[in-house]
């Protein structure tokens, strides 16, 4: 890593750096601090830090609250979606970079344009199906246009990894006899696996902040997605703001440190070329 | 040297039979995709694309066909014309204020000589990863009027005057969604552009550093070119999402107040669940796809990057 600038400490270019920081980071902070109070703290210094730490709006939370109910619909929904995202992503990439098939590039660029269809498009039809199929209020209904939508980009990624993957490695797997679907499994697909991590990490943020579909297809209150219920649950207590603050800690901590444990892998795959 | 060998081996092997094989597995490994894709897309959008001509409640099956009067209506909206302009207004935004700004962090911290790089990475991708609701209660905690910590802030620092009802307010509503827009986006063009930065060879800042020269000239002269892909990328990224976005705006006003901040996403919600005009609704989005899928063709042939070589 050269150093091109030099001093930059000393220069107000820095400042501007740090001011970032603090302000990304200052609305957490915040609400991480606020979550350890008590509501007639709050209300009369909202800026204070916590005189101590006061466990008991967690407890509320966990225990008196349905917000693990709507992790555990998030965890299901999202993990599903990544691992069908995964695998059929992963399958159609193979196809575009390694085989030659008619209309592949035609296929191809449709596939790119998929990343910029709005979700909106599919709301009043998907909404009129999954009453007729009786759907509604399902898991499904969240996991299928979840996957849909987010395969452009998991086949774009992949795809685009691929690609730098030395063909000698396969050519000379299928010389000795191998076919080319235990090509894929036990040569290609392990190798991407930087890739697969990026479309893993991002689809996962992705899904499991999704708000649209989850706000449309599910009344159901046993079912609800982490976005939708932790709305419900802040206007079900909307002025005990230690509570709510509680509440988002516990919906928002498990996305940022599986963000943070994954990074290096992303950061390192993104440099590899994942994003070109 | 490898690749005549190459050449030599392949002829061999390349019966008539690799083709066709070639065509059979590819059916196979795009199927699912392609079940996926046709099921909750392209269905979806023919859909969309037929009932943008009926007149429709979205509730009976009572449907009058009216052909392209929806899309007509549309263009004599109020509502829809100030739509596009909010959705422009992000566009604006979006390009000349979070990418600029990203990337001038981004070279920052990739050639700063900073020692805690990751961590102020990571740091700045934080809000990227957050919950839209989280983002819109915090902020609109933020903002409130009277416990907010906005006009807190400002009383203390002295400029108690300008305090108000930030979200409220329709001539200050806009505004304070795109302070958030700007908030939660930035973390993301930042980690793009490091990768981007970093994939740079380490000659060229030797040669910038020499020179002398003033590092924001030379990153304008040399090190944008080099990153025209990327770049593209993410003025296509952003461009897009500033005609598709929903969420946010709908969490902290809901389009709201007196459709202040109303963009072609939560009128198009509003009209197809709320006011149960599900005909027109359709037409709205028709009106999206179209605006996003030009921006993405455009890109695509303006750039050329897209175009499958092999």
């Amino acid at each position: 890593m050269e150093r091109v600038i030099k001093n930059i400490k000393q220069s107000p270019l820095y400042i501007m750096l740090l001011l970032w920081l603090a302000v990304s980071i200052y609305p957490i902070l915040w609400v991480i601090s606020t979550s350890f109070r008590t509501n007639s703290d709050v209300i009369s210094n909202p800026w204070g830090l916590p005189s101590t730490f006061n466990w008991s709006n967690y407890v509320t939370v966990l225990f008196k609250s349905s917000i693990p109910r709507y992790f555990l619909n998030s965890v299901i929904v999202s993990g599903s979606s990544v691992f069908l995202i995964l695998l059929i992503s992963s399958m159609a990439a193979y196809a575009f970079a390694r085989l030659k098939f008619p209309l592949r590039d035609i296929l191809f660029n449709v596939v790119l344009l998929g990343l910029g269809i709005p979700l909106q498009i599919a709301l009043v039809p998907l909404f009129i199906v999954n009453l007729k199929l009786g759907i509604s209020n399902s898991y499904l209904a969240l996991i299928g246009p979840d996957v849909a939508f987010s395969l452009p980009f998991g086949i774009m990624v992949i795809r685009s990894f691929m690609l730098t993957i030395p063909k000698e490695l396969e050519e000379a797997a299928i010389l000795d006899g191998c076919d080319r679907y235990t090509s894929f499994w036990k040569i290609v697909l392990p190798i991407s696996l930087p890739a697969l991590s990026v479309v893993a990490v991002f689809s996962f943020v992705g899904i499991w902040n999704e708000y649209l579909f989850a706000l449309s297809f599910i009344n159901d209150p046993n079912l609800k997605t982490l976005p939708i219920g932790l709305y419900d649950f802040i206007g079900e207590f909307t002025t005990q703001w230690p509570l709510l603050a509680a509440g988002m800690v516990i919906a928002t901590l498990p996305m940022i440190v599986f963000y943070i444990f994954m990074q290096d892998k992303l950061n390192r795959a993104m440099t590899v070329g994942a994003f070109k | 040297m490898s690749s005549a060998i190459k050449e030599v081996r392949l002829p061999a092997r390349k019966s008539t039979g690799r083709r066709s094989s070639d065509s059979r597995a590819a059916i196979l490994f795009l199927i699912p995709a392609g079940l996926f894709f046709g099921v909750y897309v392209i269905y979806p959008i023919y859909s969309t694309l037929r009932y943008a001509l009926y007149n429709w409640s979205g509730l009976s099956d009572k449907k009058t066909f009216i052909g392209l009067q929806n899309f007509v209506s549309a263009f004599q909206d109020d509502v829809v014309l100030k739509a596009i302009l909010h959705n422009l207004i992000f566009l604006v935004v979006g390009i000349f204020v979070i990418l600029p700004f990203s990337f001038l962090i981004a070279l920052l911290l990739s050639k700063g000589s900073i020692r805690y790089k990751k961590v102020f990475r990571t740091i700045y991708f934080i809000p990227v990863v957050l919950n839209i609701v989280v983002i819109g209660t915090i902020w609109g905690l933020f903002f409130n009027p009277q416990y907010g910590i906005l006009n807190s802030f400002l009383g203390v620092v002295g400029l108690g005057g300008l305090s108000q009802s930030w979200l409220g307010d329709q001539h200050t509503a806009l505004f304070s969604l795109l302070i958030v827009s700007v908030w939660m986006r930035t973390g993301y063009y930042i980690v793009v552009y490091m990768a981007g930065i970093e994939g740079i060879p380490g000659d060229i800042w030797d040669a910038l550093t020499m020179d002398g020269a003033n590092l924001i000239t030379g990153a304008i002269h040399i090190i944008i070119p080099m990153m025209r892909s990327i770049i593209a990328t993410t003025v296509t990224m952003a461009l897009i999402y500033s005609v598709n976005d929903f969420g946010m705006v709908w969490i902290m006003t809901r389009g709201g107040p007196v459709r202040a901040t109303e963009i072609l996403g939560t009128y198009m919600f509003k009209e197809a669940f709320v006011d149960h005009h599900a005909g027109y609704a359709s037409a709205i989005v028709v009106i999206m796809l179209v605006i996003a899928l030009s921006i993405s063709i455009f890109q695509m042939r303006l750039f050329e990057r897209n175009v499958v070589e092999y």
